[in-house]
C-alpha cells in the first residue's frame, strides 16, 4: 500500500520548484518568456486542482507531471496556429510553387534532440542533489554558478565575509560532487 | 580559510580546496594558483578532490543551468499569493 505522505503547500512552489520547472520548461520550448509562461501556468493549475493531490507523489513530481501537459499543449497551439499560416501562404511566384515556407527557414537548432534530453537530465540530477544539501548552501551555490553573481553581491545578500563565503561553496561543492558521483556516474 | 598568505611557497588542504574552489569560477589569484599546484604535487587526496571539482564544474556548464530572476521570482509569487486569495 502507498503511504499518502506528501503534502501540498503552494506558498513554497515558488521558492522551492521554480527553478527546477524553468529548466525542465526552457530546455523544451527554447525560449525564456514562453517557459516563464508555462511555469505560471502550471502553477495556476495546480493551485486549481490541488484538492486532487493525493499526497502519493511529491509536490515536484505532481507539479512536474502538470507542466508536461503545459508544454504539450503549447505545442499543440503552435502546431494549429501554423497549420492555419499554411493555409493563408499564397505563392506568387510559379517558380515557387510546391515550396512550403517551412523549407526555406535555416534549421536553427544547434544542439540535437538528444543532447536536450540529456542536459536535462544531467540539470534535474543537479537540482536533485542541491535538494539534498544545506538549504542555504545551495542557495549561495546557486547564485555564484548558475546565476553568476559576484562574490561581493552574494556576501552582502546574506551578511557573510567572502571567506565564510568560500567555505560554504566548498561544502556545498563538496556535497554535489558525492551525489553527483552517485547520481550520474554510477 | 587564509585568504590572502602569498609569502608561503605551501598552503594546508584546507587552503588549497578554497583556491581549486575559486579557480572553478576563475577568482583564485595568480599566488593561490601557484600555491595549488605545489601542493598537488605531493598531496593524492587533493589531486582527487580538483578532479572531481573540475568534473562539476564541466557538468554544470554541460547541464547549462539557468534560473529566474529575482523580479521574475516575485511576480509569481505574487501571482499565486493573488490567487491563493481568491480561492
Amino acid at each position: 500500500m502507498v503511504e499518502n505522505t506528501h503534502q501540498i503547500n503552494p506558498d513554497h512552489w515558488v521558492d522551492e520548484y521554480s527553478d527546477y520547472l524553468f529548466n525542465y520548461a526552457i530546455v523544451r520550448v527554447n525560449d525564456r518568456e514562453i517557459a516563464k509562461d508555462l511555469i505560471s501556468e502550471t502553477f495556476l493549475a495546480g493551485l486549481r486542482s490541488k484538492k486532487y493531490f493525493k499526497g502519493e507523489a511529491t509536490e515536484r513530481t505532481w507539479l512536474i507531471s502538470i507542466l508536461k501537459r503545459k508544454i504539450i499543449d503549447h505545442y499543440r497551439k503552435i502546431n494549429s496556429k501554423k497549420g492555419q499560416a499554411e493555409v493563408k501562404i499564397n505563392y506568387t511566384d510559379e517558380d515557387q510553387e510546391g515550396d512550403w515556407l517551412e523549407e526555406k527557414v535555416a534549421d536553427n537548432f544547434e544542439q540535437s534532440a538528444e543532447d536536450n534530453l540529456v542536459n536535462n537530465e544531467l540539470g534535474a540530477a543537479i537540482y536533485d542533489c542541491l535538494d539534498k544539501i544545506n538549504p542555504k548552501h545551495a542557495k549561495i551555490f546557486k547564485m555564484k554558478t548558475i546565476d553568476n553573481f559576484d562574490t561581493e553581491v552574494i556576501c552582502n545578500e546574506f551578511n557573510i565575509t567572502p571567506s565564510n563565503l568560500w567555505v560554504i561553496i566548498h561544502r556545498a561543492r563538496t556535497a554535489l560532487a558525492e551525489c553527483m558521483e552517485e547520481k550520474w556516474f554510477k | 580559510m587564509n585568504s590572502e598568505n602569498p609569502d608561503k611557497k605551501y598552503c594546508n588542504c584546507t587552503d588549497a580546496g578554497c583556491y581549486c574552489d575559486k579557480a572553478q569560477y576563475n577568482e583564485a589569484a595568480d599566488w593561490e594558483l601557484e600555491k595549488l599546484v605545489s601542493h598537488l604535487d605531493k598531496c593524492p587526496k587533493c589531486q582527487e578532490y580538483t578532479e572531481r571539482n573540475k568534473k562539476l564544474t564541466e557538468l554544470c556548464k554541460k547541464a547549462e543551468l539557468t534560473s529566474l530572476k529575482e523580479e521574475e521570482r516575485k511576480e509569481l509569487k505574487k501571482l499565486l499569493q493573488e490567487n491563493l486569495k481568491n480561492k
